[in-house]
């Protein structure tokens, strides 16, 4: 891979009797089940915890143009959420209700352990402890998502992942910067880096669906972002509005292996042809966000997918495409994959970095971080 | 062009509104452009098809023209109607390329403020916000009322207010006029319409100010749609 372009993928594996056994348990496509044994840890600890609905995390991200992460935290605290600090100081998850006593043995050790500030996954843990322990029991509470707070746009509900993707794009306080947003709705990374640059600087953001449109201007609206212009074409063609960017940041379609847990139907819905397909696409977006990209800036690419196709085999074409493209590391996360099947990526592919829903509690993820080199922008 | 830069007229009115929300001291500072009904009848293959009934019902207020159940060529034989609706967005200062964006056919530049029609300003939720934003630490010295906490979970959701809600409002307020609706916190929660001046506006038992914009009509009309 390192060396040749035309590798042939999607990657099949056989079945196995594993495979067949896990494949019945949880009900997926087999053949997603044997991909899974072979690039994901701990596989059958994937499949455990994405069948319980109790290990879904929800994550709130202060909106800064419009409270300060302290304030927000003390007004849901007193409404009865409980939240958790997070590796990012706006980012909080919303736990369960205190009344709820966790019967799974994993999560009831989870608390205990995040009680006492400890790591439950040890190196993996991205979060520690807070509550407001003089707050009453309180059994029901209002969806997060009609909240008073909410509709106001203090927080978007987003998940630690997602969040990390726009963290690693560098983004100075106030900075000037002209960023691009590859595929933009519903907003979230887009309000997101908004913030970050205080509404200052210029935010492109392009999305191809129309029908994705109206969530992506309601919460740019919602969340008072001033900064952002939105464009209804495909990402492909940026190189027609003829502005270089400072970052761009590209979200890219993929199958969604990541969010399976919250939607169930893509055990079934997807198949070895989607894969392809997302992949060329990939391949097509990143190409076209690295020539926009100006000399010194910094993509950030990331999927809420798994698979190395539409991961690791898509920075790989890209290296491979430009010399002046450089992995820069990932601070958060797993390491990226340097081999898969019979193909080997650039060593510095363990840059990149993998979340893992049963490592990490956040969506299945991916993260790589590229630096457009200073001295040249030819592609070879 | 779909956007464009305001002309004269538009200038006087928008600056008439800013001095009588009492922030005139901001004008200029960010930029305000305009955005033509015809930039959004051609946004994609001839008209743009939204389907969010939330929208649909209150497109000003997300910065979209939506033309549902209208052929394109009803509204070319129609023109006066829609180029009567002007939207006012506010862009950063910051925002480099503003000319040069606006050729380009943008969905969408900044974050709309309101809408001019028949040479009036209608204000919306964020312009809305900016007005508060800037009276912060100040007396409210514009039309406002403000209501208790369960009032004002109703409102969010489209409910009109009774007088019984009312904790405190402008002075001065008139009927038939556009006042903000705050919280307890002094949030914006919706832009409403007074049905009766001053005092009256606490009259008990009776509607006193009839919602016509709130913060969450659109998530809930959403939330129905999914049950449906």
């Amino acid at each position: 891979m390192t060396e040749d372009n035309d590798v042939i993928y999607p990657v099949f594996f056989p079945s196995s009797e594993q495979s067949r056994k896990l494949s019945n348990k949880y009900g997926y496509n087999e053949w997603m089940i044997s991909r899974f044994l072979n690039y994901v840890p701990d596989p059958e600890k994937l499949l455990e915890y994405i069948d319980n609905k109790e290990n879904l995390h929800t994550y709130v991200r202060t909106n800064t143009l419009k409270i300060d992460p302290g304030t927000l935290k003390r007004r849901l605290l007193s409404k009865g959420f409980r939240l958790k600090d997070t590796i990012l100081d706006e980012v909080f998850e919303v736990l369960i209700p205190i009344s709820y006593q966790p019967t799974h043995e994993f999560l009831r050790e989870k608390v205990h352990y995040l009680d006492d500030h400890r790591d439950v996954q040890g190196k993996h843990s991205l979060s520690s402890f807070q509550v407001d322990k003089n707050k009453p029991k309180r059994t029901k509470l209002p969806s997060i998502g009609s909240t008073i707070e909410y509709l106001r746009g203090y927080y978007y509900i987003q998940d630690l992942s997602s969040c990390i993707a726009v963290n690693e794009l560098n983004i100075p306080d106030k900075g000037h910067l002209n960023i691009l947003d590859m595929a933009a709705a519903p907003g979230g990374k887009t309000t997101y880096m908004a913030q970050k640059l205080q509404n200052n600087g210029m935010i492109v953001a392009c999305e191809s669906n129309s029908k994705r449109l109206s969530s992506l201007i309601f919460n740019l609206s919602r969340c008072f972002v001033k900064n952002a212009a939105v464009f209804n074409m495909k990402s492909e063609e940026v190189e027609k509005l003829e502005i270089e960017f400072d970052r761009v940041l590209l979200d890219a379609p993929c199958t969604c292996e990541g969010i399976i847990q919250k939607d169930t139907s893509r055990k079934k819905s997807r198949t070895l042809k989607d894969l392809e397909i997302c992949s060329d696409l990939q391949k097509k977006m990143i190409i076209a966000g690295f020539k926009v990209l100006k000399p010194g800036g910094l993509m950030v690419y990331s999927t809420c997918s798994f698979a190395p196709e539409e991961n690791e085999m898509v920075i790989q074409y890209l290296l491979n495409s430009f010399k002046d493209a450089k992995i820069e590391p990932v601070i958060f996360g797993s390491e990226g994959l340097t081999k898969f099947h019979e193909y080997k990526f650039t060593e510095q592919m363990h840059q990149t970095k993998r979340f893992y829903p049963h490592y990490h509690d956040t969506n299945g993820f991916f993260i790589a971080k590229i630096r457009k080199k200073v001295f040249d922008t030819s592609a070879f | 062009m779909p956007f464009r830069l305001l002309n004269h007229v538009e200038e006087t009115i928008l600056k008439r509104s800013f001095s009588i929300w009492g922030i005139f001291e901001l004008y200029g500072k960010e930029k305000l452009i305009i955005a033509t009904p015809s930039s959004t009848m051609d946004l994609k293959h001839g008209g743009l098809k939204i389907k969010n009934r939330g929208i649909q019902d209150r497109p000003q207020s997300f910065g979209i023209e939506v033309l549902t159940n209208v052929t394109n060529s009803e509204i070319f034989q129609n023109p006066v109607k829609e180029s009567n609706r002007l939207k006012v967005y506010l862009c950063s200062h910051s925002l480099e390329h503003v000319n040069h964006l606006m050729e380009s056919d943008p969905v969408l530049v900044g974050l709309q403020i309101g809408i001019i029609r028949n040479k009036k300003f209608s204000i919306g939720l964020n312009f809305a916000e900016i007005v508060l934003n800037y009276h912060k630490n100040r007396d409210l010295d514009f039309p406002y009322v403000i209501i208790n906490g369960k009032a004002a979970n109703l409102v969010c959701f489209g409910r009109d207010i009774m007088g019984n809600s009312v904790i405190s409002c402008y002075r001065k307020i008139k009927d038939n006029q556009i006042l903000i609706i705050l919280n307890e916190d002094r949030e914006v929660l919706g832009i409403g319409r007074s049905r009766f001046a001053g005092d009256l506006l606490y009259r008990p038992n009776v509607i006193t100010v009839d919602t016509i914009e709130d913060i969450g009509t659109f998530y809930l009309q959403n939330e129905n749609m999914s049950i449906r």
